[in-house]
């Protein structure tokens, strides 16, 4: 797949990024709730599979891979999130600050708790089973099914649905 | 399963075609940038050795290429064990502030190796576990280790020094190209020696329950797929270790658990489980496994928290937390038929029930009061406390925050008649929360409260939000329900929300 799984070409990064970037970008939307601190975890995302990206065995590997990298960006971004409230003020001058609209499901989405985030994104979302989610977080699989039962709690309450039932 | 109310909300969500442009313009730039670096890196190298052995440059560039694969393997490597470090910090409650992330992964390795010879090590779980203090300045490993097997090693307070753990092993399949379920290993220990283990390749272990006779086990099957059957297992395990009887529930459903199992103390057991998520199911079970009786009620989409032998038959505790019911407690025969419900609530706050038990005929529920939440979503015991700090006291110290978050808690332990089935208040105990309660070797009822000892607020970790300790005391009443002792256990376990 590669021609050399650690110095990618341009192509190659070009061609990942195309199959990627919506589910990169929708994680990280989930954790920073704007379009330019998305952006930039986007970028950082990629920037990391640039720098130390492994040989990936198929494109569920890949995709898995970028997962779990964007949403330790965030919560990177997220830790030192002082620094950032210090420095909010830069977003105004920046151009497609504003926020994107969202509406009453995706915002219950990310006023939810960091650590739930991701895991709904990947359930609800991509379909992932909780086995395949603790696999690619690297979780035990009791903390997110215990992760799902918690959410279904909290959306059920802010969004009046039953997430426990198929739709 | 996907939700396709989701789906579209989320399906909406994607960048711009300029932010596409813009991102993937820095991001080639960024590829291009190290490529170049990487290039003339390997020219220089390469380029040292050309007038000296030609014979050896293929070799030298190769060798070059092998560092760069080796670097990058270890800087992937590194990064993987980094996030193992910090998802088992989060686990125990461990703080990583201040730690570089070397540090970090130190103590990762010198806690989960056993070796306890780190010197942040101490600093780090002396942080962690208030109220326990640890002597010398420069504890042995021994004594280290002494203190993580005490309060660190499970959320249950050990008894007569018995602790139990389990672990889940997974094996890279080949064909998949990702991690797979290899087996569920169960480890005996008395007084942190390790006795003996038991393995089960055939399902992952929930929970267990030590009785006089052995340990009774139970679990699910590893699935693959949100389309698999979802199967229920139970197994005992003697006094030596040895897999007396396993048996899968195969009671038709798509997707079964077991809440609890039983000992009904006549040689059989009793499985309660849920079926399809609408189900309590009763399986009695002989000594040998083998099924005797099952009996399935539609509850609805109540889980099965809390269960307890009641008489001849069950008390069983429902819950659902969209619906805030946390209270609702059923009593069951031996056949699994539905007898008589009740519930416990007040006015002025939330209970929650911890555990339950039968006690000279009648059943002690231990539980923990929080003020009746106003709060419409998430954190519904820490609510009040959260609006508190997110008002303007973002930077809340531990001191500050310990007394309010005691004052959030009262643990209670109510007493529920056999006959009337009405939960009251028995004792309670302010600034704690209810724990585990069982009987003793004695006769003698033993009711474990966690009182806070110490909180911090923690906005950023994954895992919890305020997070602590609790050191854990030992109430014992007779058999006529008088409070006939008091003890500090000295254990400590991790307080998370």
């Amino acid at each position: 797949m590669m021609s050399d799984p650690l110095l990618r070409t341009d192509k190659e990064i070009a061609d990942i990024y195309m199959r990627h970037v919506k589910t990169v970008y929708r994680v990280c939307f989930a954790y920073m709730k704007n379009r330019a601190d998305t952006e930039d975890a986007v970028q950082d995302t990629f920037f990391r599979l640039i720098r130390s990206g492994p040989a990936f065995e198929s494109e569920e590997h890949e995709k898995a891979w970028l997962i779990k990298t964007a949403s330790n960006v965030c919560k990177n971004v997220l830790r030192h999130w002082w620094r950032r409230r210090e420095s909010i003020e830069e977003h105004y001058d920046t151009p497609d600050s504003e926020e994107i609209g969202t509406d009453d499901v995706l915002s219950a989405v990310t006023s939810l708790p960091e650590k739930y985030k991701t895991v709904v994104y990947l359930y609800y979302y991509e379909g992932y089973s909780s086995v395949e989610i603790a696999d690619i977080l690297k979780k035990p699989q009791s903390t997110v099914r215990n992760y799902l039962h918690e959410v279904r709690a909290v959306l059920k309450e802010r969004l009046g649905e039953n997430f426990d039932e198929e739709q | 399963m996907k939700n396709n109310k989701l789906s579209i909300s989320w399906d909406k969500l994607e960048p711009s075609e300029q932010a596409n442009e813009r991102m993937l313009e820095k991001i080639l730039k960024k590829n291009r940038s190290f490529n170049e670096k990487k290039a003339a890196d390997l020219s220089k190298q390469t380029q040292s050795r050309k007038n000296r052995f030609r014979w050896g440059l293929a070799a030298a560039s190769l060798a070059l290429i092998l560092f760069f694969g080796s670097a990058a393997f270890a800087i992937v490597s590194e990064a993987e064990e980094y996030n193992n470090a910090v998802a088992f910090f989060e686990e125990n409650g461990l703080s990583t502030e201040g730690l570089s992330r070397t540090e970090v992964k130190n103590v990762y390795r010198d806690i989960t190796e056993k070796k306890f010879t780190y010197s942040k090590t101490a600093e780090i779980i002396s942080q962690s576990v208030t109220g326990l203090e640890i002597q010398q300045k420069e504890p042995t490993p021994e004594e280290l280790s002494e203190v993580w097997n005490k309060n660190f090693f499970t959320n249950r307070v050990s008894a007569n020094g018995i602790d139990c753990r389990s672990e889940t092993k997974y094996v890279y399949d080949e064909n998949r190209g990702f991690e797979v379920f290899e087996k569920a290993v169960f480890e005996y220990f008395r007084d942190g020696e390790l006795l003996w283990t038991a393995e089960f390749t055939d399902f992952y272990i929930e929970d267990y329950l030590i009785t006089n006779d052995g340990i009774a086990v139970w679990g699910n099957n590893a699935i693959l797929s949100s389309l698999d059957t979802v199967t229920a297992w139970v197994a005992f395990i003697d006094g030596e270790g040895n897999v007396l009887w396993q048996r899968c529930l195969e009671h038709g459903f798509k997707n079964e658990y077991v809440a609890s199992v039983l000992n009904n103390g006549d040689g059989t057991w009793a499985v309660i489980s849920r079926g399809d998520l609408k189900y309590l199911c009763l399986s009695c079970r002989d000594e040998n496994g083998n099924e005797l009786s099952f009996h399935k009620t539609e509850v609805g989409n109540l889980g099965i928290w809390n269960v307890a032998r009641l008489g001849e038959g069950y008390i069983v505790q429902l819950g659902n937390m969209t619906s805030r019911d946390v209270a609702l407690l059923y009593k069951m025969d031996r056949k699994g038929q539905i007898t008589d419900g009740f519930s416990f609530e007040a006015d002025d706050c939330d209970y929650y029930i911890a555990d339950l038990a039968e006690f000279g005929g009648k059943v002690y529920l231990s539980a923990y009061s929080v003020p009746m939440q106003t709060d419409e979503g998430g954190r519904h015991e820490i609510a009040n406390v959260l609006d508190y700090i997110t008002e303007d006291k973002w930077d809340i110290s531990s001191e500050e925050l310990t007394p309010i978050l005691r004052d959030n808690y009262t643990a209670v332990l109510l007493i529920c008649d056999a006959d009337s089935g009405i939960p009251k208040t028995f004792y309670s105990v302010k600034g704690s929360l209810g724990g585990k309660i069982s009987v003793n070797g004695a006769g003698e009822l033993e009711w474990n409260v966690e009182s806070i000892t110490s909180a911090f607020f923690s906005p950023a970790t994954s895992s919890f939000t305020i997070g602590g300790s609790c050191s854990v005391f030992c109430y014992t009443f007779n058999a006529e329900g008088e409070l006939i002792g008091e003890e500090d256990t000295g254990y400590s376990v991790p307080y998370r929300r």
